[in-house]
């Protein structure tokens, strides 16, 4: 180092009246020539400077946008052959026509350029449509998959143009148009009256899968009295199975209304309907108007005289 | 990666414009990269008398400087002399708040106050504020704090000069695009370059003799208690000859660098010298004992003018001043003036040596002040310190773009 340490105690002179108080901007700058030149180098120095910053600055932009299109045309994999075959397998009814409707592919479309994804959220986004599986089958096929919702009652609406129009509601409460079933099949499926919400909407639709099980239970183990079930009526049946009062009521060509309990056991309702209709058979078979299953402890026969039975 | 920084160090002297460039690394590295000097032009006595002329002169001498480095000067450090500048001793005293008698730094700084509180008449400015001693009831201790007394006092030798000429010599400096970063008087530059720690705390006085003025510090136990500018200098002895001997300027100095000696011996009645030497037309012969004792006459003068201020100062004490006299500055390399400063001082006196770890061009006592500069564009003056700007990413990426 040059020198010797620091001055003990310092010699600065900052504070009031110092030198530095000498305030520079205000006075006017003497321009000697070599000021001038140096000023002139300066800014001549800082113009190639930013000259060069900016082309270097357009070498790296060009280096990759030349990169970037270089790897566009870098052909990692073979290009896939066009889809040849589309396997489709469904646990239902919908028809191949169906899946061409909805899939809509391009003629000579590459394997690879199918977005398999895309198509499956393309036939979930249909009704009918549970869930989806679409996957290429090297070399060219496409499997697609699709596991199907059962219908489980019909519903009547009007259509905007006046016409009646007839659709599917499923157990999960979805409603959808129907593709494919046969006629024989709906024609034994019995209508839905929908609950009315708060809001005044029928849709959607909650506890259909207990109304399900109601049906299913009937149609194995009385087939032929389900085969007289022509309307499932939810007008006290919200689907929430803890609100009090909750009843399923069927209209049925035998008995104009048949009442159960939507929290009782079907099996029982339905084993005391059995013997409600043999019975009274066996008793000369009077009409009857109305059968309450849902009442505890015994079921409430409502005949066409008027007269009310328990049993 | 340490930050580096370009600094000048600019001395507007009456003969030459000396700037030396150093390039400091980090806090504590010092490269000097480049310098150069220039004889100087509308500067009398180390003061600026023609603005326009004397700032030809020190950009020509700046811009050279930094083509010898290939870069540019971040900031200057510039030295100032002339008589203009003055200094004074002023003492703030406080008396101990605490009531245990226990100094505190509120104590310290109140003393400090005071003494640098004078106020100056409007022309002039400080330059420098060099603290002294503290005084405790009596006692001289280096730090007060925590001690007990009843009354805490300390001294400042004030240094205040020309409030325009010091304006002149900022403005040359701002005239080419550069900060004054700081300002220090020729003679304590020098004295930091040229002493050391241990001959600071015996005592010693610093004379450099330059070509207008003649500056000296005088340091007793390691302060600065002392500063002094006398407007005689080497050009005075040149004009002295040129005058006696009835020759031109450029020949009395060469003259006075060949056969000059700054004190008279009888042996010179007897001895002549010629003017050139070397037989072209004009050449004669001179008694040496004429120029002796022109040479003499003048620097017994600036000697003597120094004596006569220590002694008004109650300074000449040779026991304080142990170290003796260091002699810088160009005209101390005149032949037998260390015997001249001992015969009129009483002090034991020799020329300085320049720092042995620079080339030997800037080794010569002339650069002794801007090597002292560079010093302290090294060190600092403590408070100073933060006036340093941080070096921002705009100035980082200019610098590494050598842009200014």
């Amino acid at each position: 180092m040059i020198g010797s340490g620091k001055d003990k105690g310092g010699t600065s002179a900052g504070g009031a009246q110092s030198w530095r108080e000498l305030a520079g901007p205000r006075q006017r700058k003497i321009n000697s020539p070599q000021a001038k030149k140096r000023r002139q180098e300066k800014w001549i120095k800082l113009a190639v400077s930013c000259a060069l910053l900016i082309a270097i600055i357009g070498v790296v932009v060009w280096v990759v946008t030349g990169l970037k299109s270089r790897e566009e045309a870098i052909q990692i994999a073979p290009p896939s052959k066009p889809i040849q075959r589309i396997l489709f397998d469904s646990n239902g009814v919908l028809p191949d026509a169906w899946l061409s409707s909805v899939i809509k592919l391009r003629p000579g479309m590459s394997m690879m350029e199918a977005d398999i994804y895309a198509l499956k959220a393309k036939l979930e986004a249909e009704g009918q449509v549970r869930s989806a599986s679409v996957e290429r089958v090297f070399p060219s096929d496409l499997r697609i998959v699709v596991e199907e919702r059962m219908p489980v009652l019909r519903l009547a609406t009007m259509g905007k143009d006046g016409k009646r129009v007839l659709r599917i509601v499923a157990r999960d409460g979805t409603v959808y148009k129907g593709v494919g079933y046969p006629k024989a099949m709906l024609q034994h499926l019995p209508f839905v009256q929908p609950y009315k919400n708060p809001d005044g909407g029928y849709f959607p639709m909650r506890g259909i899968d207990r109304v399900a099980e109601l049906m299913e239970y009937a149609r194995q183990n009385s087939p032929e009295m389900f085969g007289a079930w022509q309307v499932v009526s939810l007008e006290h049946y919200s689907g929430d199975l803890e609100l009090p009062g909750q009843v399923i009521e069927v209209r049925s060509s035998m008995v104009p209304r048949i009442i159960f309990s939507a929290v009782s056991d079907f099996g029982k309702q339905l084993d005391r309907l059995s013997y409600i209709l043999s019975y009274v058979q066996n008793h000369g078979d009077p009409s009857i108007d109305r059968i309450d299953l849902s009442l505890r402890g015994s079921a409430a026969v409502q005949f066409s005289s008027g007269r009310i039975g328990t049993f | 990666m340490s930050h580096s920084r370009v600094v000048g160090a600019v001395e507007i002297g009456t003969s030459k414009v000396a700037v030396l460039l150093g390039e400091i690394i980090g806090d504590s590295g010092l490269n000097i990269i480049g310098h150069s000097a220039c004889s100087s032009k509308g500067i009398k006595k180390g003061v600026i008398a023609d603005l326009n002329v004397a700032s030809d002169c020190v950009h020509a001498a700046i811009l050279t400087a930094e083509k010898n480095a290939q870069t540019r000067i971040d900031e200057v450090y510039l030295a100032q002399t002339g008589s203009h500048i003055q200094g004074g001793f002023n003492v703030g005293t406080t008396n101990v708040s605490s009531p245990d008698g226990v100094i505190r730094s509120i104590d310290i700084d109140q003393a400090k106050e005071e003494a640098k509180r004078r106020k100056l008449p409007n022309s002039r400015t400080y330059i420098h504020h060099i603290q002294n001693p503290f005084s405790l009831d009596g006692r001289q201790v280096e730090n007060p704090l925590s001690k007990e007394a009843r009354c805490l006092q300390v001294g400042y030798w004030s240094v205040h000069g020309d409030s325009e000429i010091v304006s002149d010599s900022l403005r040359v400096i701002r005239g080419i695009d550069l900060d004054v970063n700081d300002m220090i008087i020729s003679s304590i530059a020098s004295g930091a370059v040229i002493l050391q720690e241990s001959e600071k705390e015996n005592g010693a006085l610093v004379i450099d003799i330059g070509g207008g003025t003649t500056d000296y510090v005088l340091y007793r136990k390691g302060y600065i208690v002392k500063t002094g500018v006398v407007p005689v200098g080497g050009d005075h002895i040149t004009n002295d000859l040129s005058i006696g001997l009835r020759v031109g300027r450029k020949s009395a100095e060469e003259f006075k660098v060949k056969n000059g000696r700054a004190f008279y011996n009888s042996a010179d009645r007897d001895e002549k010298v010629w003017l050139f030497g070397d037989l072209t037309i004009g050449d004669r012969e001179y008694p040496l004992a004429a120029i002796t004792k022109i040479i003499e006459a003048r620097v017994s003068e600036i000697f003597d003018i120094i004596k006569e201020q220590l002694i008004d100062a109650d300074l000449l004490v040779p026991s304080d001043i142990a170290s003796g006299i260091f002699l810088t500055g160009g005209t101390s390399r005149l032949t037998g003036i260390e015997e001249a400063a001992k015969r009129s001082l009483g002090l034991d006196a020799c020329v300085a040596e320049g720092p042995q770890d620079v080339v030997d061009e800037l080794r010569q006592p002339e650069y002794s002040t801007v090597l002292g500069l560079l010093h302290y564009a090294l060190t600092g003056q403590e408070e100073s310190q933060s006036s340093v700007k941080p070096a921002g990413i705009l100035r980082r990426i200019g610098s590494l773009l050598n842009f200014d």
